[in-house]
């Protein structure tokens, strides 16, 4: 009797453990595949960079969990009726790392900086259509756009704001990065790791929680894995599915899911045979099996989708619209035939060999294909080949992962568009044209929806991309680690928020 | 002996030349540039864009033009500027040369020395059940590559002793014991294949020179075994073992690449991988400049250690 009561007394114990409030202090130990190369957030690319800067840097807005944009450096704003004007009220008392105050010069700055040539920045085309910048006092700034733009809001989440005078002081961003956001940069070791530590004049109140984020590069896959559970490591973000199946099960060791905005995908170039034949385009989306895929590449561990992620809910058409998505070899190989192509077609699939799902998406998609009369072969590249033949459109096909965008326009246009700036496939519709424009020109959301519901449904099953598989989005964690959200972005944000549990 | 010693730095140098034109050709030659990488795939770019970052990093010069200038500048002790960041090459070198050197060194000692008594133990219990057992192992240690050693090690240390540290880098000064427990299963999945084929080696030359007529002279004069061994035997044995343990320094150096890899360490051979992946061309020159210029410096070394070892080689 006296031991139950002992027994009881612990998990009383336990119980108000699990409840307790958010502990202050402790280091994140977080184990990432690459380093960066560079931490500039204006020229990065590379997810392994974003994983660090995120919690450097901060946008006017921010995109959290349901993908709804929040204020962040912007307190609020107002867009003007015609959609052509929006006004920021900037948050007062924030300071950059370096001590420097926060205001409207340097938003007036990053701006100028991102849209010089000379920075080179990937995200300049993003601002294409503002026309003017302008500070309206030292809290308040107006972008004036030259039409309508609806992702506009979104698109401010990804400008990460820098300092002016740092800038202009020919600060090295590229080494020293100086933000406003949770973390500031206190040691980068090459190879080794990034240390991060709490940004102590943080504007959230009591934010962060944690008193250093410490991103250990480890490339090996099983030595992460050993490493998070033996409990080296919290913290592993953004990890394959494969590595999700092994973890599952593991003690101490928990899972964070989340629906991805990315997505694997074949693209076809439609300058080249057989893919230039809309109708061969729609053979092959006949021949592929996606819940196949999912069982095969994702470990069931997703859904098949169109060229909305499922997770941009209200705009994502369900694939019941699209006619293609049920898989039939025999209707495929009728299309082949219609298409001039009796006995089936041969072309090469490019991959990249570094990502293991679009390895084994290419594989499976290859076996599915055959059937059907798409004799495939794969070309397995190493990253900086492909992106070479990639951007000089020299393939018949390629699988890949792609990222999408939180709002509909940001991914359709830059893909889908006539010369759009990732349309390698040199797909060029008038009427999808046309559909683009007017998607991100119109400023209401009922229109907006209309548009993009008629373009997924041609772009589905004879756009010059096969839309595959949306993968969860797995994190692993120890189990103390308390606090965090994924979010389909794949930001880090919530690092803000978490907590170490004794 | 000291025009040998001019004459092999003379070629030392060719050498280097030879090197420093081919890496920096290789790299150029592989598909796909240090802009087009740094911008990525799935990004939104122009060509004017593309044009801009390659003046801005100087890659849009001619290639002889960018030959010279780093050449030059390698001359003048310069090896020029990371393309990715502006930090100094030296400086990107220097951080990370000290912890492959240590790496290599240590497996190569630990590797050697444990080498010499195998061999000779095997050697002389030719046909045991022991020798077999032995022999059976080193054919294991030869064929098993070092990364999967190493990945084997960190289960099982994590199986058998969770709390022990194996994954990752701590700086010497910092805290001593935890750098070289951290650097202990490295060591190991590194010597453990070089010490395999050294001592297979060892006892091979050995049973050989034992079987020769000069030791049984040597026996039957009425030397002792040991003296035998070590001032007859073993002597002549070395030689051939000297030069595998000077190629196989270079191989050390390749298996540390990987290595490295496996358990996270930050050496020179996590350095160039990165390097070539980013087309990252000054610091690939130099840091593959560098570790060439190390192979032959060893390769002059056992050279010289011939002469020491024996006597009938000469330098003309």
């Amino acid at each position: 009797m006296r031991r139950m009561g002992w027994l009881f007394l612990a998990i009383l114990i336990g119980s108000l453990a699990g409840a307790q409030n958010p502990i202050r202090g402790g280091t994140l130990q977080i184990a990432v595949d690459s380093s960066p190369a560079g931490l500039d957030p204006h020229v990065a690319t590379a997810f392994a960079t974003f994983v660090v800067i995120g919690n450097i840097y901060e946008g006017l807005t921010e995109i959290d969990e349901g993908l709804r944009v929040r204020p962040a450096l912007a307190e609020s704003w107002k867009v003007s009726s015609d959609g052509l004007t929006y006004t920021f009220k900037l948050r007062s008392g924030v300071t950059f790392h370096n001590g420097q105050a926060f205001d409207a010069k340097d938003v007036l700055a990053t701006f100028n900086r991102v849209r010089d040539p000379k920075t080179g920045s990937p995200i300049a085309s993003r601002f294409n259509l503002v026309k003017e910048v302008r500070a309206n006092g030292p809290l308040e700034v107006v972008f004036e756009l030259s039409q309508p733009f609806s992702p506009f809001l979104s698109e401010l989440a990804g400008l990460s704001i820098v300092p002016a005078e740092y800038i202009a002081s020919g600060g090295d961003l590229q080494r020293r990065a100086v933000g406003t956001g949770p973390f500031q940069l206190k040691e980068w070791v090459p190879d080794t790791y990034i240390l991060l530590e709490r940004n102590s004049k943080y504007y959230r109140q009591g934010r962060p929680y944690l008193d250093a984020l410490k991103f250990n590069i480890v490339p090996d896959a099983a030595t992460r894995q050993i490493g998070i559970s033996s409990g080296t490591y919290h913290f592993l973000p953004n990890i394959d599915p494969s590595l999700a199946v092994t973890l599952k099960n593991a003690p101490g060791v928990k899972l964070y899911e989340s629906q991805d905005l990315s997505y694997s995908l074949l693209g076809m170039n439609v300058t080249r045979k057989p893919f230039d034949n809309p109708k061969v385009r729609e053979a092959l989306n006949y021949a592929v099996d996606r819940k196949a895929l999912v069982q095969a590449v994702y470990f069931g561990n997703g859904v098949p989708g169109g060229p909305l992620s499922p997770v941009l809910k209200g705009w994502a058409s369900s694939v019941s619209a699209f006619p293609c998505y049920n898989t039939n070899p025999q209707k495929a190989r009728e299309l082949l035939r219609q298409a001039g192509y009796p006995n089936g077609v041969d072309f090469t699939i490019l991959t990249l060999g570094s990502v293991k799902t679009v390895v084994d998406a290419a594989q499976v998609l290859q076996a599915q294909l055959a059937p059907a009369g798409f004799r495939a072969k794969i070309e397995i590249l190493e990253l900086g080949k492909f992106v070479q033949e990639w951007r000089n459109s020299n393939f018949d096909a390629f699988a890949s992962l792609n990222g999408g965008s939180v709002d509909p326009d940001g991914y359709l246009f830059r893909t889908f568009s006539t010369g759009g700036s990732t349309n390698v496939f040199k797909y060029s519709d008038p009427r999808v044209d046309q559909l683009l424009n007017q998607g991100r020109t119109a400023t209401s959301a009922d229109t907006r929806r209309k548009i993009y519901a008629e373009l997924q449904v041609k772009l589905a099953c004879q756009g010059p991309i096969a839309h595959l598989v949306y993968g969860t989005l797995f994190s692993a964690a120890r189990e103390n680690v308390q606090g965090f959200k994924p979010i389909p972005t794949r930001s880090l944000l919530y690092l803000r928020e978490t907590w170490l549990a004794r | 002996m000291l025009t040998y010693i001019l004459r092999r730095f003379l070629d030392l140098v060719l050498v280097l030349f030879g090197v420093s034109v081919l890496v920096f050709l290789m790299i150029r030659l592989i598909p796909g540039d240090a802009v087009q990488i740094m911008l990525g795939a799935n990004t939104e770019i122009t060509p004017d864009r593309l044009q801009a970052l390659r003046e801005k990093l100087g890659l849009n010069k001619p290639l002889p033009v960018q030959y010279w200038d780093w050449l030059t500048g390698v001359l003048r002790g310069d090896l020029g500027q990371s393309v990715w960041t502006g930090a100094p090459i030296r400086d990107e070198i220097l951080a990370r040369l000290p912890l492959t050197l240590e790496l290599t060194a240590l497996s190569l000692i630990l590797g050697v020395i444990l080498s010499i008594p195998i061999g000779i133990l095997t050697a002389y219990w030719r046909n045991s059940t022991g020798e077999y057992l032995v022999r059976l192992a080193a054919i294991a240690g030869v064929t098993v590559p070092s990364f999967w050693l190493g990945t084997l090690f960190i289960y099982l240390s994590f199986r058998l002793w969770p709390t022990f540290p194996t994954i990752g880098y701590v700086p010497l000064t910092q805290d001593p014991v935890g750098h070289f427990s951290r650097l202990l299963f490295p060591i190991l999945a590194l010597s453990l294949p070089l010490l395999a084929g050294l001592s297979r080696l060892l006892r091979s030359t050995l049973l050989d020179i034992l079987n020769q007529d000069y030791i049984r002279t040597a026996r039957a004069k009425g030397l002792s075994e040991r003296i035998v061994l070590y001032k007859h035997a073993l002597r002549n044995a070395l030689i051939p073992l000297v030069t595998v343990v000077g190629i196989q320094a270079g191989y050390l150096f390749g298996g540390a690449i990987v290595v490295e890899q496996v358990f996270a360490l930050p050496g020179m051979g996590r350095l160039i991988v990165g390097a070539i992946n980013e087309r990252n061309y000054p610091l690939v020159q130099g840091s593959i400049l560098l570790v060439t210029a190390g192979f032959v410096f060893i390769n002059l070394l056992v050279d010289l250690a011939y002469a020491y070892l024996d006597p009938r080689v000469e330098y003309a």
